[in-house]
């Protein structure tokens, strides 16, 4: 039972990664090679305010989100001026530097011996989150609040506004928007959000290190989007439900453990070609990438 | 002529070659637009007059030179971000469609509106109420446009949810021209409204251009269909040369010997 409620709690997580890189790759255009690095800012601020400020598990998750969002404000206010391409590699090497960072800068982050021993959140002050059927509760009230935030997103005037953006940015341009302050919100919101996971990861797990913010854990978000699709929301959801239980079902065949990783990354990638070639909305998506 | 609403003053642009040295565009261009009338740029391919239109559009820089200025009622739009034009009062229908293929027919002209509320996500989710009652507004408006101007037979009045992709092309140009009664524009600029269109929309467009006339904009357009020109403009402006060649009511302009002679093809 513990073992299914596991998985549910990693699928909660994932699904506000890819939920909020969603927003970003899907609607607004905007191929980001570094949420990983987000969500890595997010769960190193949660230990940071749960082991050194103290800070209960709301002031924590927003002590997280705020910070996060306003190192991609200032992030996002330098990559949004490049184009395509341009920012994906501008995304790339912010991720890249982010790792290095965590990985080096020792004396905060304890660089790859990563910090063990993070305690569970309290709520009020008194109830803690400290078993792993609360952290189900938990995780899925915060997926909930996502999902339901970025579903009111996408079918609101803002989502609107990013699908034609995406569809013709000086269309746009010239109907009087500002297609740098929508790109930079954007890249804010799914920062934030990329932060909760970071919360809901670091607390769950209790112990985090660079190695699970790396530039394979933004591909693996990205992918996770363009295979279960994007543009709306059943599809990241998909997305991330498949990553996550994939690995679980080679498992169960009873591969060696060496050959199903590579089993599984030779899943993803032959699934990412097919997509992209037979249906590159993704599997459940509606705009194409 | 009646008061200019659009002056523009010693606009020059080139393109650099190292073979060919400066290659230019315009050259020391000047012209006026006259208040609530439509004035036509004419001339051959390649003389600039879509230049000219993104200049003003702020969408390609001018050369750089002391004199140049583009005032739009007063006010220097060379000084202007591209997106702050649609608030000062100018609207544009580019060349190509430009609508928004993956939005409904509807939700290109709510694009359009001059409200712009609810179009950030805090708006979205702290101003519920506020951004319903004005996302109605612009559903409401969007929808009498569609029907003013178009029959009840037409595919904006019966269909306004059908995706703009699904359009022809000429009903992509006139969701274009649709789209701009959403904005409180002064000055229209279209760039060839009927380029790519069946004859059989010709009129339809002359109309929807006229009836923008009619409320009190000017309009501004680029057009290689005389026909066109000779139903619906007051003034004609011809270019050759990287500047204007010759100016004034459109028969005295058409009929002139060297604009038939040089791009009309009459000899």
């Amino acid at each position: 039972m513990e073992y299914i409620i596991h998985i549910l709690i990693i699928i909660n997580i994932y699904i506000v990664l890819t939920v909020s890189a969603n927003l970003l790759v899907g609607l607004a255009n905007l191929l980001s090679l570094g949420q990983a690095a987000f969500y890595g800012i997010g769960a190193y601020l949660t230990a940071l305010a749960l082991m050194q400020f103290g800070l209960p598990l709301i002031p924590a998750l927003l002590f997280s989100m705020l910070i996060t969002g306003l190192i991609a404000f200032l992030l996002g206010y330098i990559s949004i001026k490049f184009e395509g391409d341009y920012f994906v590699l501008a995304t790339l090497g912010f991720q890249i530097i982010i790792y290095s960072i965590l990985y080096n800068w020792i004396t905060v982050t304890k660089g790859p011996y990563g910090i063990p021993g993070i305690p569970a959140p309290k709520l009020l002050n008194s109830f803690k989150i400290d078993s792993i059927y609360l952290f189900l509760i938990l995780s899925s009230i915060l997926m909930g609040i996502t999902v339901s935030i970025f579903y009111k997103l996408i079918h609101s005037p803002f989502g609107r506004v990013l699908k034609a953006m995406k569809d013709d940015k000086i269309a746009l341009i010239s109907l009087g928007r500002n297609v740098t302050r929508l790109k930079i919100i954007t890249f804010v919101l799914a920062a934030s959000f990329a932060a909760l996971s970071g919360f809901l990861y670091a607390t769950y797990i209790s112990y985090i290190d660079p190695t699970s913010f790396n530039l394979d854990e933004s591909i693996f978000i990205v992918s996770a989007v363009l295979i279960g699709g994007t543009g709306n929301l059943k599809g990241p959801i998909l997305g991330a439900v498949f990553v996550v239980i994939l690995p679980e079902i080679l498992r169960f065949v009873g591969l060696p453990d060496s050959i199903a990783a590579n089993l599984r990354m030779i899943i993803y990638g032959l699934s990412l070609v097919l997509l992209m070639l037979y249906r590159p909305q993704g599997i459940a998506g509606t705009n194409k990438i | 002529m009646t008061k200019p609403i659009l002056d523009i003053q010693h606009i020059s642009k080139s393109f650099h070659s190292k073979t060919t040295g400066n290659n230019y565009v315009l050259k020391d261009f000047n012209l006026t637009i006259p208040t609530n009338k439509i004035t036509a740029l004419i001339g051959g391919n390649g003389t600039g007059k879509t230049t000219l239109f993104n200049i003003i559009s702020r969408l390609v820089p001018a050369d750089k030179t002391i004199t140049k200025k583009i005032l739009f009622q007063g006010k220097n739009l060379l000084k202007q971000q591209p997106n702050n034009l649609a608030s000062l009062g100018i609207g544009r229908l580019f060349q190509d469609a430009h609508i928004f293929p993956n939005l409904s027919i509807l939700d290109n002209m709510c694009v359009a509106s001059d409200t712009s509320f609810g179009e950030n996500p805090f708006d979205s989710l702290l101003f519920t109420k506020k951004s319903k009652k004005t996302e109605k507004t612009k559903t409401a408006k969007a929808i009498q446009i569609l029907s003013d101007l178009f029959t009840n037979e037409s595919i904006f009045v019966q269909n306004p949810n059908l995706l703009a992709g699904k359009l022809s092309y000429g009903q992509q140009r006139l969701l274009g021209l649709a789209r701009l009664s959403m904005g409180n524009y002064s000055l229209i600029l279209l760039d060839e409204p009927t380029a790519g269109v069946h004859t059989q929309l010709n009129d339809k467009i002359a109309e929807i251009v006229v009836l923008l006339k009619k409320q009190g904009k000017t309009i501004f357009l680029i057009e290689h269909n005389m026909a066109f020109v000779r139903k619906i403009a007051d003034y004609v402006a011809f270019m050759a040369n990287h500047n204007i060649f010759i100016q004034g009511e459109p028969n005295d302009v058409l009929n002139n010997k060297q604009v038939q002679q040089h791009y009309l093809g009459i000899l």
